[in-house]
């Protein structure tokens, strides 16, 4: 840290000045960060009459809730017309089986990848490592026709095992370089105590691996929640998740434009991410950080 | 408790040999200390014992017991980690207790097995607290615990003061030779700080580059070094090595040493008979500090055999007790310990004593004792 | 004696041994299917006569010839320059500069970074309806200049083809800046303190200490941010799904919509294997060495 206080030549106002300047720099990034959220929920709480007249700043004369509702339970998603909610535990019945098994394959890979090495444990994870870096349009196409075959085609099933297929790269770097910092002397200790291989897993390495956990959970959830490529292209109609069913709702061109249940909408859609970051965002930080401290 | 015996073991990583034909044995009750630099295979051999690794040949015997391809388990060992490898999500009591669980121990005995240690290490108050808020020595505790609850046949010891500060190892060092000497165990205790390994052992091996240089009981090993490495590796400060020649004057055998000006010719009274054969022959002569004295008095010298010599003073270093006088004779910096009412100022001349007892001489090309 | 004892735990120690590969085959055999089967799937299919439906027919280069004869393909390969060059700058300039102001011992500091920050945890199709929404020409940001009375602003980008791939850019630089703004302040907090206080020392001024010694110090960050937004960039497909659908027409398509297009909207399946052949190449090209280096880097300080 190098700041302006402590490494300033000039003391006095001028000092004083730069200061002002610098915190009124960061406001105004800060309402440029803030302003699409703002507009967002502003317009979701107007009525369409007032979206016609007023203007996209002005905050809403009238608070109402009736976009939201309409959004919920009404929306029309192609020709269903049931709103996102539908949708919604769509994407919560892929997002959670998805993030749990991921999350769960990569620390019993990271666990044997680092505490029980054996020859060429550092090939198998690099290959795993690359599956991290692909366009995932490349594997678009065999995918659908495998999805088709095992008849998990437009399912949630499918998606849940796409999802878990293309996040285990990341879940097993997470742990690995985490368990990479782990002393392997506990793993020693353990096996001197009479502890095999799933006993040291199950007691030792998994209790102290909260940090990482959280990281996991949050970058799979925040992945997988906030997913579209997979969704389209391999779930239609009733088993969407809600980002599909949110980009359906906004680009219908049938019928009159509701902003206010678009904004509304993208809210419900934004919203678990959004408290996911929120309420979580600290340990995400912390825990990525974690690892690399006695690296 | 049971006796150890390692029988040409090896231990080669592909290529490379880390431990070549090492050859041991210790009786029941025994404290073996494994010394050498880092490197030397001091950790690998533990490992062996304990089992985390597999040797590439020979034999481990625990009493009678070939125990090459047991599992860790199996082996009857426990094991103190110089990180101490305490479970960081289990409390003190868990810790200790944890082997004793896998093993099935029921929990009535279980506790009273803790108790009992917690007791004998005084670690009572702590045994509801989780390892991070131990402190250092706290932690070391906690670690002997967990090995000690298990009644092991050996203990296995893997550098484990080297994480204490200075004052807490001293302390440590005491408390586990009191406890040696109290519970009677088997012990392999690895370290790379020779102190500890003299204080500490009955019988020390002397490791370098895989090669188990010597075995012998601390005394020997610090009286009788097999070879220059040992002598210069235990014992601090260092053995001197003096490039000499081994001269013989009407059967009198002397070591010479070349200087400008005269060159000093010290004599050896009592010669073994190996010395006869490098008679007119170069030898590393090697002494020890404590053999290099301020001049002693005639009445000083019961038994020991002292040659007197004069050289300029370079340096002077006090410890306190002893003041390291350093001189230079044949282009190398050698210490003399002189008591401190008898120490120089540098830059003066001075007369040693140099007791011919205590000295050693090296065969050059080998570095091997003759 | 020994003998029993030593055949069963020879036996336990193998299974041991052998645990640690069998948990990790199931997620190692799937990856060799999912990544690196279909990769090569892709990749014949891309030298097949595959256009409704797949078909092994060899084909040879007849697709990558047809791709790159469509003009459509040229303007998503020039959108891709457009875009992935702005976004990179814009987000590297932005997230530099927050990161050097949030690094003045600021207040707020946490309720500041926490705002930067969100957006990277909303869905590109969120971030694309809001912002579709915002530059709307009729409601959205134009109208609201109007009623302030600035009755001459026109901001139709959206629905002007040589311009609606910079709305791409803006959206994309507002949801990803401050994501490299963390790691640039996460880079400035590791920078020694004593080499800025020895600088501060010898008389440097606190711009010079920036540029001189604290900036060229995190240079590293600076590869890893390019390399984590040009990946970003070549996968962008969402954004421009909510944001412009592509359009008007295909003017704001990218390797990704195309791709997508045309495998799944035009049935021609070969066209849309190879173009995802091309993307992949693309990539392979910005981590490949990148990845290469820091692991050798790595081995080099390890």
């Amino acid at each position: 840290m190098a700041d302006i206080q402590t490494y300033s030549h000039d003391a006095g106002w001028k000092n004083v000045v730069l200061r002002g300047l610098l915190y009124l720099v960061l406001i105004l990034f800060a309402l440029y960060y803030l302003f699409p959220l703002i507009v967002m929920i502003s317009t979701s709480l107007k009525s369409l009459d007032e979206i016609r007249e007023g203007s996209l700043v002005s905050l809403p004369r009238v608070i109402t809730f009736d976009a939201w509702n309409y959004a919920w339970n009404e929306a029309c998603v192609g020709v269903e017309c049931t709103g996102i909610k539908l949708y919604f535990w769509n994407s919560v019945k892929m997002a959670i089986p998805a993030v749990l098994i991921s999350t769960f394959l990569g620390a019993i890979n990271g666990y044997a990848l680092t505490k029980f090495r054996f020859k060429g444990a550092n090939i198998v994870f690099a290959l795993l490592l690359f599956g991290c870096f692909i366009p995932f349009q490349v594997v678009l196409l065999p995918m659908s026709q495998v999805l088709g075959k095992l008849g998990l085609a437009s399912s949630t099933s499918g998606l849940v095992m796409v999802h878990v297929v293309y996040g285990l790269c990341f879940t097993t770097l997470f742990f690995r370089n985490y368990y990479v910092s782990i002393p392997d002397e506990l793993v020693k200790a353990a096996t001197i105590d009479g502890a095999g291989f799933f006993t040291i897993f199950w007691r030792i390495i998994l209790p102290i691996s909260t940090p990482i956990i959280v990281v996991s959970v949050i970058w799979q959830f925040t992945q997988i929640w906030n997913d579209f490529l997979f969704g389209a292209s391999f779930a239609s109609g009733a088993n969407a998740p809600m980002t599909v069913a949110l980009n359906n709702i906004v680009n219908t061109t049938t019928g009159v434009k509701q902003y206010n249940v678009d904004m509304a909408a993208a809210l419900l859609t934004g919203l678990p991410t959004l408290l996911v970051y929120v309420l979580a965002g600290k340990y995400f930080v912390r825990g990525l950080t974690a690892g690399s401290v006695k690296g | 408790m049971a006796s150890l015996t390692l029988d040409k073991v090896r231990k080669a990583f592909g290529p490379v040999e880390v431990l070549k034909e090492i050859n041991l044995a210790i009786e029941d009750g025994e404290f073996l200390v494994l010394v050498g630099p880092s490197g030397c295979g001091k950790s690998t051999l533990l490992n062996l014992i304990a089992g985390l690794e597999t040797s590439s040949g020979g034999e481990i015997r625990i009493g009678d017991r070939v125990i090459n391809d047991v599992h860790p388990k199996d082996r009857n060992i426990a094991m103190v980690f110089q990180s101490y490898a305490l479970y960081p999500n289990m409390t003190v009591r868990k810790n200790i207790t944890f082997g004793l669980e896998i093993r099935g121990v029921s929990n009535a005995e279980r506790d009273k097995a803790v108790d009992e240690v917690a007791k004998l290490l005084q670690i009572e108050p702590l045994l509801d607290r989780k390892p991070a808020q131990l402190s250092g020595g706290q932690r070391q505790r906690v670690a002997m615990g967990r090995a000690l609850v298990r009644d092991p046949d050996i203990f296995l010891f893997d550098e484990p003061l080297s994480n204490l500060d200075a004052k807490l190892r001293v302390d440590m060092r005491t408390e586990i030779k009191k406890l040696h000497q109290r519970l009677g165990s088997t012990i392999v205790y690895v370290t790379h700080d020779q102190i500890e390994a003299m204080t500490l052992a009955s019988r020390i091996a002397v490791m370098k580059g895989g090669i188990l240089q010597q075995f012998d009981t601390p005394q020997n090993i610090y009286e009788r070094p097999n070879n220059m490495f040992v002598a210069g590796f235990i014992g601090s400060p260092s053995m001197n090595f003096i490039d000499a020649t081994l001269t013989e004057q009407n059967g009198q055998l002397a070591v010479s040493i070349e200087r400008p000006g005269s060159p000093i010719t010290l004599p050896l009274f009592e010669a073994p008979e190996s010395y006869k054969a490098y008679a007119g022959k170069k030898v590393v002569f090697g002494i020890r500090p404590e053999g290099l004295t301020h001049k002693r008095s005639s009445s000083e010298q019961n038994g020991s055999q002292y040659v007197n010599f004069d050289s300029k003073v370079e340096v002077i270093e006090p410890t306190g007790a002893d003041t390291m006088t350093v001189i230079e004779i044949g282009g190398k910096e050698i210490v003399a310990r002189v008591r401190p009412d008898r120490a120089p100022t540098p830059g003066e001349s001075m007369t040693f004593s140099a007791d011919m007892s205590q000295i050693s001489l090296f065969d050059p090309e080998t570095e091997l004792r003759i | 004696m020994g003998a029993s004892q030593s055949t069963e735990s020879n036996l336990t120690a193998g299974i041991q041994r052998h645990l640690s590969k069998i948990v990790v085959a199931p997620s190692f055999a799937a990856s060799l299917f999912f990544v690196y089967g279909f990769i090569l799937w892709t990749g014949y299919m891309a030298f097949s006569k595959s256009r409704m439906l797949p078909v092994w027919d060899w084909a040879g280069l007849r697709q990558y010839e047809r791709l790159w004869q469509m003009e459509r393909w040229h303007v998503a390969i020039e959108n891709l320059f457009i875009f992935g060059g702005l976004f990179i700058v814009a987000c590297l300039v932005i997230g530099c500069l927050l990161a050097v102001l949030l690094d003045q011992r600021i207040r707020a500091e946490g309720v500041l970074r926490t705002i930067f920050l969100y957006p990277m945890a909303l869905s590109f199709i969120v971030t694309g309806t809001v912002w579709k929404w915002l530059l709307n020409p009729g409601l959205g940001l134009e109208s609201a200049m109007h009623d302030l009375g600035w009755t001459s602003f026109k901001f139709d980008w959206l629905i002007n083809s040589d311009m609606a791939i910079y709305t791409v850019v803006i959206a994309a630089v507002w949801q990803a800046s401050g994501f490299v703004m963390a790691m640039f302040l996460a880079a400035l907090r590791g920078v020694d303190q004593d080499i800025i206080r020895a600088a501060y020392m010898d008389g440097a001024s606190l711009p010079r200490i920036y540029f001189g010694i604290i900036i060229p110090s995190i240079r590293p960050v600076f590869l890893s941010a390019i390399v984590v937004l040009a990946h970003l960039a070549v996968k962008s497909f969402d954004l421009v799904i909510a944001l412009t659908g592509g359009g008007p027409g295909y003017s704001s398509d990218l390797p990704a919509t195309f791709m997508y297009t045309m495998a799944f909207q035009r049935n021609q399946l070969g066209v849309g294997a190879a173009s995802a052949m091309m993307m992949l190449a693309t990539v392979m090209a910005i981590i490949v060495p990148y990845l290469y280096s820091e692991l050798r880097g790595g081995k080099k300080n390890g």
